[in-house]
């Protein structure tokens, strides 16, 4: 089965947004819910860089760790998934998530949030596949279609990749070996430093 | 293989040959052939402005630099001044050195270039982007990029809302940007923007349901007048402002 891997290419991003109105527009996803953002960083200086940033549905999720009602559930597509007839709107999982992922549609009284949303990688929600249910609370389930990410499909420069992680490997390593360089925007010495993963602590996974 | 052709090959270096060999202006790596060209024969660099034609009806035959109107450097206006006014242009009068003359120092009171343009998010002149919660949710409201050096000069700090003057009289409420995109005599405004008019949301004039989501001020509510001499397109890409603190 194969490993669902989201994968922004920074080198080639250019900041259009594509992605961001992809996601909205499919899934109908409501005004100052974002379940995908571009990042840029350096703005307007040398050197600026974009990423397009969602749910990075992880091998070893925080979200899935902290949240307290257990709501969270992994895909035999390595795909991170959530019950909103589970999900007691606390907030853990925003805290937990690197990425900024979980989103909340309400902010009222004693910090009321609402149910957690987030990006499903289009695969939806524990309903039924494609039914009404499902669509109105996780949006369309392409992944049961057989398509790919609305994001990754839409986007202009083939920027963002989603799909299967070797896939998605193989494409990458292609153009890094290509063009010389943008491999470093990932990886251990991006994310720790560019010290020695040997230095990785006793059981740490790459 | 041209350079051959036009008998320039062998001012080539020996190194420079080995590179070059089925190689194009475009893809030598040694950068002879650049050399050759430019250095030796006195070639242009890119032929993509250059005249092809003499157009004989024209105002200029061949294309030629002239200021425009409101033109930050009085001294450019004495070398390069634009064409005369002209009496009938598609049967309107439409005035060139006479209002370039009269705003020869216009820059004193508009130190900084305007200039405006496209929002990648937005989708051809904004209203359908306006309209559309998906698309405008992305750029809310209308800002004015300006430089940190420019900024600070005026006490602008970024997000703050600033009045953007013109020599046409109008100005216009944004917030300002502060970023090296522009240099610092330089200002850019996004077009895609209405529903503002000189610092007033206009909602209340909007038939029901009609108003646009977003709503911001219009740059070309500020910009001034010009018209190109021959196609009589109207001057909306660029003009003189100054900005202050709102």
């Amino acid at each position: 089965m194969a490993r669902m891997k989201f994968l922004c290419d920074a080198e080639r991003c250019i900041e259009c947004n594509g992605c961001v109105t992809a996601c909205k527009q499919e899934h109908e996803v409501p005004w100052g819910v974002n379940r995908r953002r571009v990042v840029t960083i350096n703005d307007g200086v040398p050197g600026e860089k974009s990423i397009s940033v969602a749910c990075m549905h992880c091998s070893d999720a925080p979200c899935m760790a902290v949240c307290p009602v257990d709501c969270f559930y992994r895909t035999e597509d390595g795909v991170v998934l959530h019950d909103k007839d589970l999900c007691i709107g606390c907030g853990y999982c925003f805290y937990a998530c690197p990425f900024g992922a979980p989103q909340f549609p309400q902010a009222g009284a004693f910090g009321l949030r609402g149910k957690m949303d987030k990006c499903t990688f289009c695969a939806g929600g524990p309903e039924k596949d494609r039914s009404e249910e499902e669509f109105k609370k996780y949006g369309r389930n392409r992944l049961s279609e057989g398509k790919l990410p609305a994001c990754a499909e839409m986007c202009s420069t083939k920027a963002l990749l989603g799909g299967d992680g070797d896939v998605v490997a193989d494409i990458y390593r292609e153009r890094v070996l290509k063009r010389g360089k943008g491999s470093e925007v990932w990886g251990w010495g991006t994310a720790y430093g560019q010290g020695k993963p040997a230095a990785a602590p006793a059981g740490a996974k790459s | 293989m041209l350079l051959k052709k036009l008998g320039w090959w062998d001012e080539l270096s020996e190194e420079e040959k080995k590179e070059a060999e089925g190689k194009n202006w475009k893809t030598d790596p040694s950068g002879g052939i650049i050399r050759v060209a430019m250095k030796n024969h006195g070639c242009h660099p890119f032929g993509n402005a250059k005249a092809r034609a003499v157009v004989w009806n024209f105002p200029d035959g061949v294309p030629q630099h002239r200021e425009p109107l409101f033109s930050p450097r009085p001294d450019m206006i004495e070398k390069y001044p634009t064409h005369d006014d002209v009496k009938t242009m598609w049967r309107l009068p439409t005035m060139f050195k006479s209002v370039q003359q009269k705003n020869k120092d216009v820059s004193k009171q508009f130190p900084l270039v305007l200039t405006s343009g496209r929002l990648v998010e937005y989708e051809g002149g904004g209203e359908e982007t306006r309209s559309n919660p998906w698309l405008a949710e992305l750029q809310q409201e209308n800002f004015i990029e300006i430089n940190p050096r420019a900024a600070n000069d005026r006490g602008v700090r970024n997000g703050e809302y600033v009045w953007v003057s013109t020599p046409s009289g109008a100005r216009i409420k944004v917030k300002a940007l502060v970023t090296e995109r522009v240099d610092s005599g330089t200002c850019f405004i996004p077009f895609h923007f209405s529903g503002w008019w000189q610092g007033q949301d206009m909602l209340a004039f909007y038939p029901e349901g009609a108003a646009p989501i977003v709503r911001g001020e219009a740059v070309n509510t500020a910009t001034t007048y010009g018209y190109d001499r021959v196609t009589m397109m109207q001057e909306t890409k660029t003009t003189l402002c100054q900005v202050a603190k709102a």
